[in-house]
């Protein structure tokens, strides 16, 4: 890779990327040691970004005593014979320890991971339908209207993206174990009835434990993103386009319901995947907010390594499992991907 | 909240009533509000409400029924001159720096190499992605699995078949912070490799042949050419890595490193409030996180704005 | 394109101002409004009627009236619990009972044994031992959670505080038989203030620390001929520590002549996950070299924890750290598990509870070719006490039931049934009874070990304390930190937490 054919050249730069340059650019006379240390250093990159992923979906078939069995086994059938045990165990508790009864077999009983999984499918899922729905409203309405103080608004909006979550943990969960605990107060002042019983009910209620307060923390998280992202969008798709369609006698609702969200659906589900990998991937608020109840995989996944043995195998295939959907949605929406990461300075 | 005016372009033609039409302003304030209530519902108000806390002595598990006691800037005072606290900003930076300048030059490093056609290439590049769409709760237990000393892979490779001395990846105290920058550029690198991929499809290439007429160095079209219309893209990927490190709670919170020293203030800030249940003295915490981000924030943008008025 | 992206740069550096501006700027109107709207929302219990102060004061006091504030204020409103209940969505299930626990066999064990509770199902949750404490707290803080936690002996303090737990002294009285218990795991399980004779909890679970090793090396003729010639001892389980490090560097020292690489290894996790592993395992060293860990008395740790003899102590663990598997200093219970099972190390420590990860060849690999013994002891025979109680939160919609399932658990029936899952009980009757010997090859052991037991320091400051002993008992053993230099420290910033928190001397 240090080897070069121009002189004189300042050191500063990084290796890989001056050995780059004479192949990244359109040449004409490549020379070939260039060539090769760039497919070499690129190789290597490639080992270090691909190997883990490989080894997860390895150690994800095999038995527990090869897990950590060295020199490591690498090809199934080859190497090592892959088992189903831990795919059998994300779904049944077949691995889950009897204790002293060795007799005791979980194999036919259903694990927690499918209700955990579905909880994250619809928690992340019905934050990410909120959030890029409400968040395309909103853009829509920046994009399209004047309105005082928009530039004002669009930073606050965006500003709420740059809080370090943990920085609102301890509001956010003092918030949603009494959302109402004001009205208890309000109630106090009160004779008995049926407001006072109202508001007393009222000011009991928990968004702590629940499907409601998460995807509404989930929602709100996203928004940001989607408001910016969209409003990009809609600045792109010309304001003719539905004025056309008001002319011929639609209205304004009709003809963004008809003409321009149709226009934007690609945006939005690049928007979405976004949305989604952070409510899907969200571990410490799910955690502190919902521990027992409408709790999302990462939690689980964390306690899958419990129970005084090392179940490697069984928590690469609970991830590999739990990636699954999230891979499968964004490659589908892959083309917008740039757009997203970039919060929507790169165009494409 | 926002006023709204008529229509940007007032020059639209009247249309005709219909039946249930909404005026454009009543669109705007639907359009607007769930958006805005929940922002300022779940983000500006527990933020508000956490600054009051910030300056009380309250611990929820202690103070439930008699509620926060006001004491003025205390959990400042003591916190600014907590030698714990600064430690943990020095252990952040320990870990932040390194970890965003490794991921810009072997992101950089990476687009370039992959900025040509080749077979396979967008196979690669979705591969590549992959990372990013893990939690990062699976991704700091997995690199744990292949951190173990005598079991793990990558002390199988370094130490058994390269006979490099073992490193104690996560115990060991000058190590262990690397273990946690490792995770990290393996997660976040391919982010910096996408957005200067982007920005170096973005050049456009007659300023290329241009150069080539000039018989120019293939440094003098990196320095001259590539670099000034990549940075404003790449400074903003950095932008975005230095908050989401800055704040980085999972990571560190599952490789379960060792040390005091190599605790970084998230994962601090989470003990304070929520084991010892210092919540008065937490919220305080987080004000100080907040702030410095802020004025990082504000410096980088400085730095781009600079660049940006450079180049006019 | 570049034009669109420098406008959204600016864009963003805009936001910054922005968020600097309100952010910091204390005089703006929205920060100065803060207060006000606050006080009523953080502190919905100050301002509210006497109904839920008053049941929060129960709580304290008579566990048998204790209600939560929901109820009571439903009921001086007639005619609406159900709604009251109904809407608070804090606790689990109506009905369904909770208990909390952390992940291990015994949660485990637990699970299966609740099946058989007659009272209606019971959702038993156990979560990883680093958020133990943190979860069940912060359920606390909500005012909801399970409804039976339970506590290491260490959390009882901080939740009593808090009034979080119900006090069950009276309902003890009739419903449990307290002569047939072990009064050391009474107290250890349940009593707060020590010696108060107020009690919290029953216990569920007893522990101690056994050594494991490996029998079939320990009988193997090569084996014990070379260790004799090396020692003039014969080789067995030790019966002092400094006899352990003997057996642990043997067969350090033989380099897998004999199948094993390494000597002896234990949870040395010293990080604020791992809660109080490496702690445990040091203090009974100490304990048995004949030093402390503070004087209870004065709540003075300086002199004690960094005594001479502490000193030693940790030396001492220093050595017998070199003798395990390289890479140890993160060692959890699940990798000291591991190391015996898959047979990389001749003999560990470990808590009873964890021995049903070794009966079984499905789960251990070497499982037929275990022993077991207790910890053993030094100048005293002092093991650390581990086992929680059983409590029940303040907190519950489902007293009742929630008692009647302390009740079930606590009869002999179930303790029969729980020593055969591999629970350890804290009966007297139980331990003595054949079904408890004959369930677990280790059980024997436990009954001898249990009798040594010793607590570390129990009050509500044990957290912050802990924390800094883990971190520097954990940088002494792995040589990163003179062991001098790491128990003054500890020493130093305990008795700072100590003296912060009682300035004028012990509680009375």
């Amino acid at each position: 890779m240090a080897v070069t054919d121009t002189p004189a050249r300042p050191t500063s730069g990084t290796a890989p990327a001056q050995a780059a340059v004479r192949t990244a650019r359109p040449i004409n006379w490549p020379t070939l040691l260039g060539d090769l240390a760039a497919r070499l250093a690129l190789g290597v990159a490639l080992v270090f970004f691909l190997f883990p992923l490989a080894w997860m979906l390895i150690t994800s078939v095999k038995a527990r005593s090869e897990v950590t069995l060295l020199p490591p086994r690498y090809v199934p059938f080859v190497d090592f014979q892959p088992v189903a045990d831990n795919y059998q165990a994300v779904f049944t508790k077949a691995s889950e320890l009897g204790g002293v009864n060795a007799g005791a077999n979980g194999a036919g009983q259903i694990s927690d991971f499918p209700a955990h999984l579905f909880n994250s499918v619809l928690i992340a899922g019905g934050a990410t339908v909120l959030a890029v729905l409400l968040g395309t409203l909103a853009a829509y309405a920046f994009s399209r209207f004047r309105i005082k103080g928009e530039s004002d608004l669009l930073f606050f909006i965006l500003s709420t993206r740059m809080l370090p979550p943990i920085v609102v943990l301890i509001p956010i969960f003092l918030m949603f174990t009494k959302p109402f605990g004001f009205l208890e107060g309000m109630a106090a002042g009160m004779g008995a009835g049926g407001f006072k019983d109202f508001l007393l009910n009222a000011s009991h209620v928990s968004l702590r434990e629940n499907y409601i307060g998460i995807t509404l923390l989930y929602t709100t998280f996203g928004l940001p993103f989607v408001v910016w992202m969209m409003k990009g969008f809609f600045d792109e798709i010309p304001k003719e386009y539905e004025e056309a369609a008001m002319l011929d006698g639609y209205s304004r609702v009709e003809a963004i319901g008809k003409f321009v969200l149709p226009e934007a659906l690609p945006a939005m589900l690049a928007t979405a995947v976004f949305v989604l990998i952070t409510a899907w991937n969200e571990f410490v608020f799910v955690q502190i907010l919902n521990p027992s109840q409408a709790t999302t995989v990462p939690p689980f996944l964390y306690a899958i390594i419990g129970y005084g043995q090392l179940e490697w195998g069984r928590m690469a295939a609970t991830s590999v499992v739990f990636l699954l959907p999230v891979v499968i949605f964004t490659f589908a929406v892959r083309n917008h991907l740039l757009r997203g990461v970039t919060f929507g300075a790169v165009r494409r | 909240m926002a006023a709204v005016s008529a229509p940007s372009d007032s020059a639209a033609p009247p249309v005709r009533p219909r039946f249930g039409r909404l005026s454009d302003r009543a669109l705007v304030w639907t359009f607007l509000t769930p958006t805005m209530l929940l922002l300022l519902g779940i983000a500006v108000f527990p933020l508000l409400w956490s600054l009051y806390l910030s300056f009380t002595k309250f611990s929820v598990i202690n103070d439930a029924n008699t509620g926060p006691t006001w004491i003025g800037t205390k959990n400042f005072e003591r916190l600014l001159n907590d030698p714990d606290v600064w430690l943990r900003f020095t252990t952040t930076a320990r870990f932040v720096i390194p970890a965003v300048a490794i991921e810009l030059l072997l992101g950089f490093g990476l687009a370039l190499l992959l900025n040509r056609k080749f077979g396979g290439r967008g196979l690669l590049m979705t591969l590549m992605l992959i990372p990013m769409m893990l939690s990062p709760l699976i991704v700091a237990l997995f690199w744990n699995y292949m951190y173990q000393p005598s079991t793990g892979i990558i002390d199988y490779w370094l130490h058994d078949v390269f006979g490099l001395p073992q490193i104690l990846w996560t115990t060991d105290l000058n190590t262990a912070m690397w273990s946690l920058v490792l995770v990290d550029v393996w997660q976040w690198t391919p982010f910096i490799m996408l957005i200067a991929l982007a920005g170096l499809s973005a050049v456009p290439k007659y300023l290329y042949e241009a150069a080539e007429v000039d018989r120019a160095s293939g440094w003098f079209k990196f320095r001259n050419i590539t670099l000034p219309l990549v940075t404003p893209l790449l400074l903003i990927a950095i932008l975005f890595r230095l908050m989401d490190s800055y704040r980085m709670f999972d990571q560190a919170y599952a490789l379960n490193i060792s040390g005091n020293v190599n605790q970084v203030l998230s994962v601090y800030l989470y003990q304070m409030a929520f084991r010892d249940f210092n919540t008065g003295k937490g919220s305080a915490l987080g004000y100080i996180m907040l702030v410095v981000i802020i004025a990082l924030a504000n410096l980088l943008i400085r730095v781009l704005n600079g660049l940006k008025a450079e180049q006019v | 394109m570049i034009k669109r992206m420098m406008s959204s740069l600016s864009l963003l550096a805009l936001a910054g101002m922005l968020l600097a501006s309100c952010g910091t700027d204390p005089a703006t109107p929205t920060s100065v409004a803060v207060p006000a709207t606050d006080t009523s929302v953080a502190a919905p219990a100050t301002a509210t009627t006497g109904s839920t102060t008053a049941a929060t004061a129960t709580t304290g006091t008579t566990a048998a009236t204790a209600t939560t504030g929901s109820t009571t204020a439903a009921t001086a409103t007639t005619g609406s619990t159900t709604a009251a209940t109904a809407t608070t969505g804090t606790t689990a299930g109506a009905g369904k009972l909770q208990v909390i626990w952390f992940a291990w066999q015994p949660c485990q064990a637990l699970t299966d044994l609740s099946k058989n509770f007659p009272g209606g199902a019971v959702d038993v949750r156990c979560v990883p031992i680093g958020q133990w404490h943190d979860q069940i707290f912060t359920d606390f803080a909500a005012k909801g959670g399970a409804d039976i936690v339970i506590l290491d002996s260490q959390f009882i303090g901080e939740a009593v505080k808090g009034g979080h737990i119900m006090d069950l002294t009276d309902w003890m009285k009739s419903n449990i038989d307290v002569s047939d218990y072990i009064p050391a795991a009474l107290a250890a399980y349940g009593e707060y203030p020590a010696g108060s004779k107020r009690y919290y909890g029953v216990p569920a679970e007893g522990d101690t620390q056994m050594y494991v090793y490996r029998k079939d090396l320990f009988a193997n003729p090569a084996v014990r001929t070379a260790y004799k010639a090396k020692t003039a001892k014969d080789l067995g389980p030790p019966s002092t520590w400094t006899e352990l490090l003997g057996i642990a560097q043997f067969f350090k020292d033989s380099a897998g002549k004999y199948g094993v690489q390494n000597g002896y290894t234990t949870h040395w996790c010293g990080t604020p996950a791992c809660y109080d592993q490496i702690a445990t395992h040091w203090n009974q060293i100490l304990w048995s070299f004949g030093g402390d860990i503070w004087d209870p008395a004065t709540y003075k740790t300086q002199g004690f924890i960094n005594s001479d003899t502490a000193v030693k102590a940790l030396d001492y663990d220093r050595q017998l750290f070199q003798t395990g598997p390289a890479g140890q200093g993160n060692f959890q219970f699940n990798e000291t598990v591991d190391a015996m099972c898959s047979g990389t190390t001749a003999s560990a420590t470990i808590w009873f509870g964890f021995g049903a990860a070794f009966v079984n060849t499905k789960d251990c690999k070497n499982a037929n070719n275990l022993a077991y013994s207790a910890a053993p002891g030094e100048k005293v025979h002092l093991t650390s006490l581990g086992g929680m109680g059983l409590h029940v939160s303040s907190y519950t919609k489902n007293k009742d039931s929630a008692l009647a399932y302390v009740k079930w658990f606590e009869s002999q029936d179930t303790q029969l049934a729980w020593a055969k899952l591999g629970g350890f009980s804290a009966r007297k009757s139980v331990l003595a009874s054949p079904v408890f010997a004959g369930a677990a090859p280790y059980n024997p052991a436990f009954a001898e070990a249990y009798q040594h037991v010793k607590d570390f320091w129990n009050v509500p400051e044990y957290n912050a304390m802990l924390q800094t002993e883990m971190e520097n008992l954990n940088l002494a053993v792995t040589g990163q930190k003179a062991t001098k230099d790491a128990l003054d420290t500890i020493a130093k910033k305990q008795q700072d937490i100590l003296d912060e928190a009682y300035p004028n001397g012990p509680p009375k």
